[in-house]
């Protein structure tokens, strides 16, 4: 009683009383700012996290099965997060595309087998895919690169070369250049053509093919020398590393019989790395022909 | 007097600072929105025929709604009455342009922009 009698020192509290609230006020802004951004910065973290899994999703398409009635193929996930893929987009060479719903979890270090999925396809189609992942990420086998269904029994040699027996990895032309390229399996009688062949270097580092001694004799099946018709490499050839080109030989040095002569085909390549001066030589596998 | 004019302040203070709190709060919540929020165009298919179209393949990759709101091709709007989508997440949806006489070699620039301003956006060649 005593003090709210004393008028002097009140407004001191007053005051007091107001500078505190103010002050709590302005803790409580700043205590509430605090937090809300301390939330927004949770959702930008989780954002991140998001994106880094986007970014280190790592699938590869391997194995793609050739010869068969639906896509049969090998996904290996050689990133650090798991990957859900969902979608298949398929088109064939003629551009007709599909797109195909899929559901398979791969984990991390893991391979998968996708079989029986896509398009029904025959043995001559030749196509592209990419597969898509929940996170967005697109793969597929390669870029630009048509995948064939079609069987070729050279693959898998355990060879520094690979002849892969497509029907037109082998080709004949009758004219020189401009060439006519067409399959050489059975040759026009009595024609004296010019000759390629498509060669897949196996090597990791490119290899040079050389000229004139990488040659093709044709070696008719009655095994008589003076029966042997040669084609030369026309020019050395370097063939990148891990892919394939066509080499082109001369014009036959003398003409086919008549038709009906079977000739075996030996194809003799002389080769050097392109950083190396040491010459190797191999063989393809035999080719046989006949003329028609 | 002084305790009225004081009171008076403070509560003029309070509603400075709740306004103040309010407009801050929905920022906050509208760029977490957009930050929760992405999408990727997946696959574009330049089709032949008559007309020739063009497909646009959009994922929600994000973990909110989306809304796509634009379509753009080389800085064009494809945009027409039926827009915008709504995009559940994880879930994908097919654009068609018709009538876009695309040409092979050509590099298009394709934007699909959502309703709180995010894009996705790449560069295709037929």
């Amino acid at each position: 009683m005593n003090l709210l009698k004393k008028r002097r020192g009140v407004s001191g509290i007053i005051s007091g009383v107001f500078l505190v609230a103010v002050a709590v006020m302005v803790f409580n802004v700043l205590a509430w700012q605090f937090f809300q951004y301390d939330a927004y910065r949770q959702i930008v973290l989780e954002q991140d996290q998001r994106e880094w899994e986007r970014f280190n999703e790592r699938l590869a398409v391997l194995e793609i099965v050739a010869g068969v009635q639906y896509l049969n193929f090998t996904v290996r996930n050689y990133g650090s997060v798991s990957s859900h893929i969902v979608t298949l987009y398929f088109e064939f060479i003629n551009g007709t595309k599909s797109v195909h719903t899929l559901n398979v979890w791969i984990s991390p270090g893991t391979t998968k087998r996708i079989v029986n999925v896509g398009p029904k396809l025959t043995t001559t189609d030749k196509y592209d895919f990419m597969i898509a992942t929940e996170r967005g990420n697109t793969f597929r086998p390669s870029e630009g690169q048509y995948v064939s269904n079609e069987i070729r029994p050279g693959q898998g040699q355990a060879m520094p070369f690979i002849f892969g027996f497509g029907y037109s990895d082998f080709q004949y032309s009758l004219s020189g250049p401009p060439y006519n390229w067409l399959p050489a399996w059975r040759p026009q009688a009595g024609s004296q053509p010019y000759f390629r062949i498509f060669l897949n270097n196996t090597y990791s580092q490119g290899v040079i093919v050389l000229a004139p001694d990488t040659r093709m004799a044709f070696v008719l099946d009655d095994f008589q020398s003076s029966n042997k018709r040669m084609s030369y490499l026309i020019s050395s050839t370097t063939v990148p590393a891990n892919s394939g080109l066509y080499l082109y030989f001369t014009q036959l040095d003398k003409s086919f019989g008549g038709a009906g002569s079977h000739y075996y085909v030996f194809v003799e390549i002389f080769y050097k790395f392109v950083d190396s001066s040491e010459i190797y030589g191999t063989t393809v596998g035999v080719l046989a022909v006949y003329t028609i | 007097m002084a305790i009225v004019m004081g009171g008076v302040m403070i509560a003029w203070a309070m509603g400075l600072i709740g306004s103040y709190q309010g407009g801050t709060q929905v920022q906050y919540m509208l760029m977490g929105e957009k930050m929760q929020e992405a999408i990727v165009i997946e696959n574009v298919w330049f089709q032949t025929g008559t007309p020739k179209k063009i497909t646009v393949f959009v994922r929600n990759v994000g973990v909110r709604e989306a809304k796509l709101a634009s379509l753009y091709v080389d800085g064009t709007s494809y945009t027409n009455a039926s827009w915008p989508y709504t995009l559940p997440v994880g879930s994908a949806i097919v654009l068609q342009i018709t009538d876009f006489n695309w040409a092979y070699g050509s590099s298009y620039l394709i934007v699909v922009a959502t309703a709180r301003g995010n894009q996705a956006r790449g560069e295709w060649t037929p």
